[in-house]
């Protein structure tokens, strides 16, 4: 059981982290099409 | 639409690995491997993901390389970082895989430096994309190297087969219960890939779309 946790842990990490990831791309696109329109 | 998908691929997940913790028990080949076998829940569906990631950067490298749209370039390169991920849980549950069954967390078998190359090919093909400035050059270099990186997938599949190999061969299911949970595990992987490339591809498509508008 202990190997099948970290195995679970591992991959949701990892899953997780490059959602976050993604999710912080798509911050900062929001804030340059948000600069983009102010400066517009 | 994405956040309702997002919403079933979670729930598909943590059902499947309920199932996988409680009523997924599975039964390897090997008579005398006994421990901790339900790790194929989340090991097996990765490398399936793997190798249908690869196969999407295969069939959108070669629809650039025949139309010279930018959308294939975009869903190429979305879909090689989803094979990254799954290939790093891949060979990181496959070296947790290894501990318990021959006491090593990795062994030079056929099949885990094949699987090991395609990691490699996939992180190759990422620092070619962020390190070619020009576009078109980037976009048609890698459709290229996306093809020949997808070379390793079948070899990943055959070594096994054909070489002498300590990698677990397959594994039987006995119940129903069993089956589906495999069955949900991996549609609950294939759901997210889907959901990871859709994403990544829309930023791509913004980002390519603001670069345009500063130019």
């Amino acid at each position: 059981m202990y190997y099948l946790c970290l195995a679970v842990s591992v991959a949701w990490l990892i899953y997780f982290g490059y959602l976050f990831y993604l999710e912080r791309q798509v911050k900062d696109l929001r804030k340059r099409l948000d600069a983009r329109t102010a400066d517009s | 639409m994405r956040r309702a998908l997002f919403v079933l691929t979670l729930v598909i997940i943590l059902v499947s690995t309920w199932m996988a913790f409680t009523i997924g028990e599975v039964v390897p080949s090997e008579a005398n491997v006994t421990v901790e076998k339900n790790i194929v829940y989340v090991h097996v569906p990765s490398a399936i993901c793997t190798a249908l990631c690869l196969v999407v950067v295969l069939v959108a490298g070669i629809c650039y390389l025949r139309t010279g749209k930018d959308q294939w370039d975009r869903l190429g390169a979305a879909s090689a970082e989803a094979a990254l991920v799954f290939a790093t849980v891949l060979n990181v549950t496959g070296s947790i895989f290894a501990r318990p069954f021959w006491n090593t967390w990795w062994a030079p078998s056929p099949r885990l430096i094949s699987s090991a190359i395609l990691w490699f090919l996939c992180v190759a093909y990422m620092i070619l994309r962020t390190n070619i400035q020009n576009p078109r050059h980037r976009a048609r270099i890698c459709a290229v190297f996306g093809i020949i990186a997808f070379l390793d997938v079948p070899m990943v599949f055959v070594t096994a087969r054909l070489m002498t190999d300590q990698h677990i061969d397959n594994v039987r299911f006995e119940t129903a219960a069993q089956s589906a949970s495999f069955g949900l595990s991996i549609l609950g992987i294939v759901l997210l890939a889907a959901l990871l490339i859709w994403l990544k591809t829309d930023i791509l498509q913004s980002k390519a779309k603001l670069e345009r508008d500063l130019t």
